[in-house]
C-alpha cells in the first residue's frame, strides 16, 4: 500500500489548533492527507468505521494518530485506552499532542500505550519544527506495522 | 534520674517500702524493749542472788559459830578434870593413867576426834592419845593465848592438813582463872559433817549452790567433806559484796563469804551463774519468741494494708501506661469509697475526656487534611487549566499573527507588520510567564525527596540547559574541578543552578562579555555552591527581594524575564532543606550561593 495515501488522523477540538496544524502540514509539505475529528466519540467511530465513517475508501485507517487529551465527550485518554484494547487498530502509532504537561497525564498516557507524548508549542516556528520531526521519524524512519480493521 | 528526698529508698515501691518501714520500726521497738527488760530482769536476778548469798553466808556462819561455842564449852567441861590438872602440875608424875582416861573421853561424835593431847603451861606437848610423836605447836600459840583468857577459856584454831586429814584444834585451858596450868588440845576432823547437818544445809542453800569452809587466811579450804582447792584469786571478800569467778574446768559462779566469830574460819557460798541467770535467759527466750510473733503478724497486717492501698495505684499505673500507648478502652475497676476510689473514677473520666478530645483532634486533622487535599487538587486543576486552556488562545494569537505576517505580508504596511510582531512578542512573553508560574507551583507542591547527588553532574546538566544562552552571550563559565556530593533533589537542583547560570549570563552591562565561576565551600556538614558573575550587581537593599515571585529590578526592554527564576531557585532549595542567598553590590557582579547538606548527612 502506498504510504502517502494513508491519512494522519488528528483528534483535536480546538479550531485554531486544527488550522495552525493544517498550515504547518502544508508548510512542511507533507503529502499524507490530514483527517480531522473533533471529539473522542468521532475518533472511535472513525477507527471502527461506523456511522458517517463507514466508507473505508473515503476514510481509510490512519498511518498515525495525533491525539489531544482534552476532548469533548470521550477524553483523549479514554480514546487511547479504547484503541489499545481494540484488535487491528491497536498497532497504529499514537502521538499524544496536547497542551498539558501534567505528570499524571504523561504517565497515564504511556501506561495506556501512547507511543509518544508531545506538548503543543506556542510558537508557530516550533510547531513547524515539530511537525517536520514527526513526519521524518514516524513516516520515514520508523518501520510501520500492518494495520487493518 | 529522678531526685530522691533524703532518707527515702530509691527504687522501692510503696508496697514494699511501707511494710519494710513498719517492720523495721517494730523490730527496733521489740529489740529495745527486750534488751531493757532483760537487763532489768538480770539485775533483779543478780540482786536476789546477792542478798541470798550474803544472808546465807551469814546464817551458815552463825550456825557454825553456835556449834563451835558449844563444842568449846563441852570440851572445856570435859577436859577440866582434876586428873588432868594433877598430871600437868606434877609434870607427868601423877595421874597419868587417870589423865589418859580423861583424854579418851569421846564427847559428842567421838568419831571426829583425831588426836587429843595435853600441853604444859609453856605449850609443850606432854601427853597424847592416840599416842604418836609429840610435836611442838608454835602455830597454836595464838590459840593458847586466846584460851588462857575468858570467857570460855577455850579457842578453835585454823584447819591443818595432817597426814592428808583435815583437822582443826580445839584448845581449852586447864586450871582456873587467868593462869592456866596447862592446855588440852583436841584435834577434830573437819568435813565429815553429819547427815543431819548436810540435810539442814542443803535445805538452807537449795540447789545450784556450793558451800565451802576455809581458814581466815584463805589457805586451806574444804567443801565439808574433803579438802578442796582454793577459790580463784580475789575470793577474799569484804562483807556485803559478791564476786564472780570461774574455777578451772567449771562454769562461772557468783560467790560471797562470811567470817566466823568464834574461830579463824570463814564460810564461802557459790551460786552457779547460769542458775542465777536462768530466769533472765528464760525471759529473753520468751520475749524473743513473742517479739518474732509480733513482728510477723505486724508485717503481715501492714503488707495487707499496704497492698490494699497500692493495688489501686498499681492498677492506675498500668492503666496510665496503656493510655500512653494509645489504648483508650482501659478502665480502672474500683469500688472503694475513699480517696483512692475517687482517684480511680477521676482517672476513668480523664481517659474518656482524652479519648473524646483525641477523637476530636483526629477528626479535625482528617478534615483539615481532606480540605488541604481538595485545595491541592483545585490548585492542580487550576494549573492544568492555565497550561491547557490559557495557552490555547496564546497559540492562536501567536500562530495567526505569524501566519498573517507570512501569508499576508505583502498586503500589510510597516505599521501593520509592527502590530502583528507586537502580538507575537506579547504571546511569547505570556507563554514564558505561564511556563515559569507552572514551574514555580510545581516545586511548591510536589515532594522533593533528597538523595546523594554529585554537584559536578548537576552543574554539567545545568550547563547543557543554558548552552544556547552561553553561546548567544559569547561568555564563558568556569567550573571548579572535583565538586563534592550533596543531599538534594536532582532535577530541581539542576533547574535551580541553570536559573542562576542563566541569570549570570543575562545581567551584564551592554558590551561586557559574561564570565561566570562555579565553585564550592564546605564547612561543618554543609556545602555551599557559589555561582559568581561579573554582571551589573544588585544593591544590598534588593538582596532579599530578588528571590520573590514577580520581583523584577529592571524593565523588560533592558533585561527580559518573568521574575520567577530566582523564586523557583529559593523555593526548590528550601523544599530540599537548603538555603540560598546572594552577596553583591551595584557594579561589582553578584555571587549567588546555594547551601545544602553534605552527603555525610544521610545516614
Amino acid at each position: 500500500m502506498n504510504v502517502s495515501n494513508q491519512p494522519i488522523l488528528l483528534v483535536e477540538d480546538d479550531e485554531n489548533d486544527v488550522m495552525l496544524l493544517q498550515r504547518a502540514f502544508r508548510r512542511a509539505a507533507i503529502i499524507n492527507p490530514l483527517q480531522v475529528v473533533r471529539n473522542g466519540d468521532d475518533a472511535v467511530a472513525y477507527l471502527e468505521g461506523s456511522g458517517v465513517f463507514a466508507d473505508r475508501m473515503q476514510y481509510p485507517l490512519p498511518v498515525l494518530m495525533l491525539l489531544d487529551l482534552k476532548l469533548p465527550r470521550r477524553t483523549g485518554l479514554e480514546v487511547l485506552q479504547w484503541v489499545k484494547e481494540r484488535a487491528g487498530v491497536k498497532k497504529i502509532p499514537i502521538i499524544v499532542l496536547t497542551s498539558s504537561k501534567n505528570d499524571d497525564d504523561v504517565n497515564r498516557a504511556y501506561e495506556l500505550g501512547a507511543n509518544s507524548y508531545v506538548v503543543k508549542p506556542v510558537s508557530f516556528e516550533t510547531l513547524l519544527e515539530l511537525v517536520k520531526s514527526l513526519e521524518l521519524y514516524w513516516l520515514v524512519l520508523n518501520e510501520r506495522p500492518n494495520v487493518s480493521s | 534520674m529522678p531526685p530522691t528526698s533524703p532518707g527515702s529508698m530509691p527504687g522501692l515501691s510503696i508496697q514494699k517500702k511501707l511494710p519494710l518501714l513498719v517492720s523495721g520500726f517494730l523490730l527496733l521497738v521489740i529489740v529495745l524493749y527486750s534488751v531493757a527488760s532483760y537487763e532489768t530482769v538480770k539485775a533483779a536476778s543478780m540482786d536476789v542472788a546477792r542478798q541470798r548469798l550474803i544472808s546465807l553466808t551469814g546464817q551458815v556462819a552463825q550456825i557454825y559459830d553456835q556449834q563451835i561455842k558449844t563444842e568449846m564449852r563441852n570440851t572445856h567441861t570435859l577436859m577440866n578434870d582434876s586428873a588432868v590438872r594433877s598430871f600437868v602440875t606434877s609434870s607427868g608424875r601423877l595421874s597419868k593413867d587417870a589423865a589418859m582416861k580423861v583424854l579418851a573421853k569421846g564427847g559428842p561424835r567421838p568419831e571426829l576426834n583425831f588426836r587429843t593431847e595435853i600441853l604444859d603451861a609453856a605449850g609443850a606437848p606432854v601427853l597424847d592419845i592416840p599416842s604418836g610423836p609429840l610435836e611442838r605447836h608454835e602455830e597454836l600459840a595464838g590459840d593458847l593465848a586466846k584460851a588462857a583468857v575468858g570467857p570460855d577459856y577455850a579457842a578453835v584454831g585454823r584447819f591443818r592438813l595432817i597426814n592428808d586429814t583435815l583437822v582443826a584444834p580445839i584448845v581449852v585451858a586447864v586450871g582456873d582463872g587467868t593462869h592456866p596450868v596447862g592446855y588440852v588440845v583436841r584435834w577434830r576432823r573437819i568435813g565429815n559433817a553429819s547427815k543431819e547437818t548436810l540435810a539442814q544445809l542443803s535445805t538452807l542453800l537449795g540447789g545450784n549452790a556450793q558451800l565451802y569452809f576455809g581458814n581466815d587466811r584463805g589457805d586451806i579450804w574444804t567443801d565439808a567433806s574433803t579438802a578442796v582447792a582454793k577459790p580463784p584469786a580475789g575470793a577474799a571478800a569484804k562483807p556485803g559484796q559478791i564476786r564472780e569467778y570461774t574455777r578451772p574446768g567449771a562454769t562461772p559462779v557468783f560467790a560471797a563469804n562470811h567470817a566466823f566469830v568464834n574461830a579463824p574460819w570463814q564460810v564461802l557460798i557459790e551460786f552457779s551463774k547460769q542458775a542465777v541467770m536462768a530466769p533472765a535467759a528464760a525471759f529473753l527466750r520468751r520475749a524473743s519468741l513473742i517479739g518474732a510473733l509480733v513482728l510477723l503478724v505486724g508485717t503481715l497486717i501492714v503488707w495487707i494494708v499496704s497492698r490494699s492501698i497500692t493495688k489501686p495505684l498499681t492498677d492506675l499505673t498500668a492503666a496510665a501506661s496503656a493510655l500512653a500507648a494509645g489504648n483508650y478502652s482501659v478502665v480502672v475497676q474500683s469500688n472503694r469509697a475513699d480517696e483512692l476510689g475517687e482517684l480511680s473514677r477521676a482517672f476513668n473520666t480523664m481517659t474518656r475526656r482524652v479519648e473524646e478530645s483525641q477523637e476530636g483532634l483526629e477528626r479535625k486533622v482528617r478534615d483539615r487534611t481532606e480540605q488541604l487535599r481538595e485545595r491541592n487538587e483545585e490548585l492542580e486543576t487550576f494549573g492544568h487549566s492555565i497550561s491547557h486552556d490559557l495557552r490555547a488562545p496564546l497559540r492562536a494569537m501567536h500562530g495567526f499573527s505569524q501566519a498573517l505576517l507570512e501569508d499576508c505580508g505583502p498586503q500589510l504596511d510597516d505599521v501593520g507588520k509592527d502590530y502583528a510582531q507586537r502580538v507575537v512578542a506579547g504571546a511569547r512573553r505570556m507563554d514564558a510567564l505561564i511556563q515559569d508560574l507552572l514551574a514555580y507551583s510545581r516545586v511548591s507542591r510536589s515532594e522533593l525527596d533528597v538523595a546523594k547527588v554529585n554537584l559536578g553532574d548537576v552543574v554539567n546538566d545545568a550547563l547543557a540547559q543554558v548552552e544556547g544562552d552561553v553561546a548567544a552571550s559569547g561568555g564563558a563559565v568556569s567550573v571548579a574541578s572535583g565538586l563534592p556530593t550533596v543531599l538534594a533533589h536532582r532535577v530541581a537542583l539542576v533547574q535551580s543552578v541553570a536559573n542562576l547560570l542563566a541569570n549570570g549570563l543575562k545581567f551584564v552591562p551592554p558590551g561586557r562579555v559574561p564570565a561566570l565561576k562555579v565553585r564550592v565551600e564546605r564547612d561543618n556538614g554543609v556545602t555551599r555552591l557559589w555561582v559568581e558573575d561579573n554582571g551589573i550587581g544588585i544593591d544590598a537593599a534588593h538582596h532579599e527581594r530578588v528571590f520573590g515571585v514577580f520581583e523584577r529590578l529592571h524593565q523588560n526592554e533592558d533585561y527580559p524575564g518573568t521574575g520567577i527564576g530566582l523564586a523557583i531557585v529559593r523555593k526548590s532549595v528550601e523544599r530540599m532543606g537548603g538555603r540560598v542567598g546572594v552577596v553583591s553590590a551595584v557594579g561589582e557582579g553578584a555571587r549567588f550561593w546555594i547551601e545544602l547538606k553534605s552527603e555525610e548527612g544521610l545516614s
